[in-house]
């Protein structure tokens, strides 16, 4: 997939925003795309998706693309209808606002300055979004913490 | 009176100076830019040694004209981005050989001609200011 400079530059406005509120704690995210089972707890941590709401209808996922192989990143950036996503009558489908894709390490390097900075920026989004989904944020305060009392 | 015309002669000469190194660094681009197209003839000839040699001396060149010539270089063009490109492919091809895969091939050559197109375009557009400043 082709992302165009236009694309590449939305994205990357709204991933440097979406990293500095979500760092903040004033953003959560939420595993997507991970059949629940209703008998046993969802494993969380094999989610490859993550997903949060912002102001209602607007909708931003981070994704691995092919998490077999752990080399492409996806953002998607969609407005859906509030109302729900059940097919009822009425109910807008989701219209995507905004999708692009990069290489986490692509093998002849990045076309351009713009695509290498997204592609870092994403890859720090998607880690801040499992760390949020799993609720695993203050693990390393709490292990460092821990580190820290130890040694005295 | 002195004082005036001695500031004008300054400025001439720095002027002087500036236009030199324009017109120098539109030539020593313009030497990178051959030294790119050498490596994508190598490329397409599946010649790997001669391709890795001239990724590296490009590599080696690039960095050093990206040092001193960087105020003289063209808004948007990177050339750390040129150079980590460059190394990938020397490296690559160093250890893995050319890709069998036509796609990954055809990458492999989109990259070589993207590299000489940017570093055709980096001297052809100091070499327009240098005309521009006669």
């Amino acid at each position: 997939m082709t992302n165009s400079s236009i694309e590449i530059a939305e994205a990357l406005k709204l991933t440097q925003k979406l990293i500095a509120r979500t760092r903040e704690g004033k953003l959560t995210w939420e595993a997507t795309g991970i059949l629940r089972n209703v008998m046993a707890p969802t494993n969380l941590s094999r989610a490859t998706a993550f997903a949060t709401t912002l102001e209602g209808n607007l909708k931003a996922t981070v994704s691995i693309v092919k998490p077999e192989q752990d080399t492409q990143i996806a953002f998607s950036f969609v407005e859906f209808d509030p109302r729900g996503t059940l097919q009822l009558t009425g109910v807008e489908p989701d219209k995507e606002v905004l999708s692009v894709s990069v290489e986490k390490d692509p093998s002849y390097g990045y076309d351009t300055v713009e695509e290498k900075q997204l592609a870092g920026l994403l890859v720090d989004l998607y880690g801040l979004a499992r760390r949020s989904a799993l609720k695993i944020d203050g693990s390393v305060e709490k292990a460092l913490s821990y580190l820290d009392r130890i040694a005295v | 009176m002195a004082w005036v015309q001695a500031k004008g002669a300054k400025q001439a000469a720095e002027e002087a100076v500036r236009t030199v190194r324009i017109r120098d660094t539109a030539d020593e681009f313009l030497q990178l830019s051959a030294d790119a197209k050498a490596l994508l003839e190598a490329v397409q000839a599946k010649e790997k040694d001669r391709a890795v040699e001239a990724a590296n001396n490009l590599v080696h060149l690039l960095m050093i004209a990206g040092g001193h010539r960087a105020a003289y270089l063209p808004d948007g063009f990177s050339t750390e981005l040129c150079v980590e490109n460059l190394r990938k492919v020397s490296t690559l091809l160093a250890s893995e050989g050319f890709p069998e895969v036509p796609q990954k091939m055809a990458k492999l050559l989109g990259r070589c001609h993207q590299i000489h197109e940017l570093l055709c375009r980096v001297s052809g557009s100091v070499q327009r200011r240098t005309e521009g400043a006669e």
